[in-house]
């Protein structure tokens, strides 16, 4: 799973997770790595790869921690400013509305290999006019996108996106994600809210603690935009689901669970979370070639 | 402009149909700009008639009409300002820019239009040679880089940094199928792995070629090192790429010099090109909404069949009919009277969304519309969820009228009042907050100030029927009910207890089809108010309008207090 060509083929998929160096970055140089390869097999062109925010620089833009570049090809697509794309030899093909504190952003071809810093838009809106600019348009229906959980809204607006949730766990860190494992597994399968449903209580905002708090106590079903706008942690969404149902006006696709495991091995994990289901969704370390997996 | 008269007049709601398709009729649609100068206006005129003749001409060829809004629809914004040098995404934009406007100009010549809409950047023009420049570097003719033919110097350096990648592509090769064969590790393309301990750790005894870091207590991470080979070519790389950097600026200098040089050329095809996007969406609008030109030199303001869309629409929503508005007005000071929910605020509204869509240089919904340009429309009163710090609804109205009446206060666009082509103003209920007895003295004192302000028209709806009769004003009064037809339709209802309890839109719905929005002549004879019978139709109990009656027939309600 999430280990061939084809898992990223014709596919919008973010690359989320639910902090700073996560991994994000890396899996996604090696699903950009995957999706070339197959692009090239299949006559198809290469990736576009986009970030919702700022990466790719050896240092963290805002923390200084080392970060991994991101590796293109000519023939990639980036969404970066036009200085940072210089290296893969541009041509520009679109520009993006507004500025960002980096400088203008453009969606660029790569004409040839280089490693590039990625930049992306403040907002969500900008996201998705340059992924409709890059697929609409017939550039690449292969996008790559790195970022975090809360700018994954427009998914549900794409057709044929998805996310995928990556998270890097060691033993001090172990219960903490399997929190965020079961979390994601019980968010993704909210049910879509029926429109016509006079029963449902319709919440424009986020689901917090303290909306929560304000819910009539009659409102037994509680209807949400998508799984972003839920700001509760495991043990409180459990709570909440016991007591009322949760729905949600949009889905959002899941791809998969991407663990990476540091100081424990991958059955261990599974051993811990024990949940078939879930387990079904996860792939490991896809940089890690363990005993036995050694070509 | 006064703000408050498009917003009374509901144009937001119909501006949304406006719709120009490049970023500066965009602007242009933003700014909501109410024209003062007629000559200017009539050219808009002209330019709306050219593109319907246009759209005419392509009827048969409706994939023509396509791809002009596709080339405008794709028209970036441009640096219209001299700079030493632009960026690279600028120069983008200027080709961007350019394609799309050949695409226009090719739409349009093969009617023999183009040279009517655009100037020509073929040839020698500056805007002619800025795109020839940009036209040599980039796959499409939307798209663009530095291409190799832009100057002798890249073709060198992007060869030698091609040579050096493949060098080192193949150092990472030879390291990758080594590493493969040695230990049995693919690297497979991934920067790094992370490989079980004891082989990661032979590796690092092995020495040099790759480097070797911990992970966990199990497991290493484990990167090649590049050869003495891959290293002497990272350095050439480097090298090259300081050259193709000197180069590149030096194309983007030269390029630069060029876009400068054809700025007067670019400020006159945007200048065209904003032209033409606002008359097409113009056009556009006066097809869909079926609109004429209005007619800009007449001294009467005269409506044949002005549909008041807004309105209209919303009679659609309820499943209400509509009245187109027909009337002229002459004289400076208008007084419509009419009953509540009779029409009156709507012929005022009327009145300013045509005024003011004929201002913004638009074609307006009605089958004629004869009047002046103004330099000042206005609205004097409250708009719907207004408060003004520490002012009431009248104290707000008498805000707006005193900013009116004492131009130096206020600043308008179009110049101070007694400027051509004066004021229209709408008065809607003024003073209706206040006691009768006063409101009437106040409202009939304003029209006496603007019945003889020669320049301005001032209309005043109103439910005051005491105000003053003065000469030089017209007094106009809207039908009303039909109270035959009310009898034969809703009779149930003013009897009371068979229409308790019947749904709102029922109730508009019977009131709608027995009013009838026609604008009258008033003679100032008395005239039965609808007010009791509205309030029956919506319901209220059967006793209190009977005593509203028994008072209203008594006659002096003010004596009997």
């Amino acid at each position: 799973m999430l280990d061939s060509a084809e898992d990223f083929l014709g596919r919008v998929t973010f690359v989320t997770g639910p902090e700073k160096h996560c991994g994000k970055t890396t899996f996604m140089n090696r699903a950009a790595e995957l999706a070339r390869r197959g692009a090239r097999a299949s006559g198809r062109p290469g990736p576009a790869l986009l970030t919702a925010g700022y990466d790719g620089e050896s240092r963290d833009f805002l923390s200084g921690a080392r970060k991994p570049a991101v590796p293109v090809w000519a023939g990639d697509f980036v969404l970066t400013t036009e200085r940072f794309a210089r290296p893969c030899f541009p041509e520009i093909i679109d520009v993006l509305p507004g500025h960002t504190a980096l400088g203008r952003l453009c969606v660029a071809r790569a004409r040839r290999a280089s490693v590039v810093a990625l930049v992306g838009p403040d907002g969500n809106s900008q996201i998705a006019w340059a992924i409709d600019r890059i697929v609409a348009e017939g550039l690449t229906d292969t996008v790559l996108v790195d970022g975090a959980i809360n700018r994954i809204t427009q998914v549900a607006s794409i057709n044929g996106a998805r996310f995928v949730y990556v998270l890097r766990v060691d033993r001090s860190t172990l219960a903490q994600a399997l929190a965020k494992v079961r979390r994601i597994g019980m968010l993704i399968g909210l049910p879509i809210a029926a429109e016509a449903s006079s029963e449902a209580f319709w919440l424009d905002d986020a689901l917090t603690a303290e909306t929560v708090a304000r819910l009539p106590a009659g409102a037994r079903e509680v209807v949400v935009e998508d799984l972003t706008k839920v700001f509760l942690g495991d043990s409180e969404l459990r709570a909440f689901i016991r007591e009322r149902a949760l729905r949600v006006r949009r889905s959002i696709s899941f791809g998969g669970f991407v663990v990476s495991c540091r100081g424990l091995c991958d059955d261990e994990f599974l051993g811990a979370l024990d949940d078939e289901r879930l387990a079904g969704m996860i792939a490991f370390n896809p940089y890690e070639l363990a005993r036995g997996m050694v070509a | 402009m006064n703000g408050g008269a498009w917003r009374f007049a509901q144009l937001d709601e119909f501006w949304v149909h406006y719709q120009p398709l490049t970023p500066w009729g965009k602007d242009e649609a933003q700014a909501q700009t109410v024209l003062v100068d007629r000559h200017t206006i009539e050219s808009r005129f002209d330019d709306i008639d050219g593109v319907l003749s246009l759209m005419e001409a392509l009827a048969g060829e409706p994939s023509a009409l396509d791809r002009l809004s596709y080339h405008l629809r794709r028209m970036p914004r441009v640096p219209l300002e001299r700079k030493e040098a632009y960026e690279l995404l600028e120069l983008f934009q200027f080709k961007k820019f350019m394609a799309n406007y050949r695409g226009v100009a090719a739409t349009l010549r093969s009617r023999e239009a183009a040279s009517h809409w655009l100037p020509s950047i073929e040839g020698t023009s500056n805007a002619g040679l800025l795109a020839a420049e940009l036209d040599r570097g980039g796959s499409d003719p939307e798209t663009f880089y530095i291409a190799d033919v832009y100057d002798p110097a890249l073709a060198a350096a992007r060869a030698g940094i091609a040579a050096a990648d493949e060098a080192v592509g193949i150092e990472r090769v030879k390291a990758e199928a080594a590493t493969r064969l040695e230990y049995g590790l693919s690297f497979d393309g991934r920067e790094f792995v992370v490989a079980p301990r004891d082989v990661a750790r032979t590796m690092a005894e092995a020495g040099g070629r790759w480097t070797v870091e911990p992970y966990d207590d199990t497991r290493y991470i484990v990167r090649i090192a590049p050869s003495a080979a891959a290293i002497d070519a990272m350095a050439d790389r480097a090298r090259f790429l300081e050259d193709e950097r000197i180069a590149e600026a030096r194309v983007v200098d030269r390029i630069s010099a060029v876009a400068g040089a054809a700025v007067p050329d670019l400020l006159a095809m945007v200048a065209a090109v904003t032209r033409l996007d606002r008359a097409r969406a113009s056009a556009v609008l006066a097809r869909e909404f079926g609109m004429s030109r209005p007619v800009l030199d007449s001294g009467v303001t005269r409506l044949v069949g002005a549909r008041f869309v807004p309105c209209a629409d919303e009679c659609g929503r309820l499943g209400l009919s509509y009245t187109p508005l027909t009337s002229e007005f002459a004289a400076d000071a208008i007084v419509l009277f009419g009953s509540n929910m009779g029409g009156k605020t709507v012929v005022l509204k009327t009145l300013l969304f045509m005024q003011l869509l004929a201002q913004s240089g638009n074609f307006v919904p009605a089958t004629r519309f004869e009047t002046q340009v103004y330099a000042r429309v206005e609205y004097v009163g409250e708009l719907a969820g207004e408060r003004l710090t520490g002012l009431s609804g009248f104290g707000l109205e008498l805000w707006r009228l005193i900013a009116a009446r004492d131009v130096p206060l206020a600043t308008f666009e179009g110049g101070p009042r007694g400027s051509d082509g004066g004021a229209l103003l709408a008065f809607d209920e003024l003073a209706r907050t206040t006691g009768s007895h006063e409101a009437e003295a106040l409202l009939s004192a304003v029209v006496e100030a603007y019945a003889s302000s020669h320049g301005d028209r001032a209309f005043f709806a109103t439910h005051f029927r005491g105000i003053a009769r003065m000469p030089g004003v017209e007094y106009r009064r809207m039908r009303g009910l039909d109270r035959a037809a009310a009898e034969m339709h809703l009779g149930h209802l003013f009897d009371g207890a068979p229409g308790a309890g019947r749904p709102l839109a029922e109730r508009l719905a019977g009131i709608n089809r027995s009013m009838r929005y026609e604008v009258l002549p008033d003679d100032g004879a008395d005239v039965e108010s609808d007010a009791l019978a509205i309030a029956s139709f919506l319901g209220l109990e059967k006793h209190i309008v009977e005593r509203a009656r028994y008072y209203l027939m008594k006659g002096s309600f003010r004596e009997s207090r």
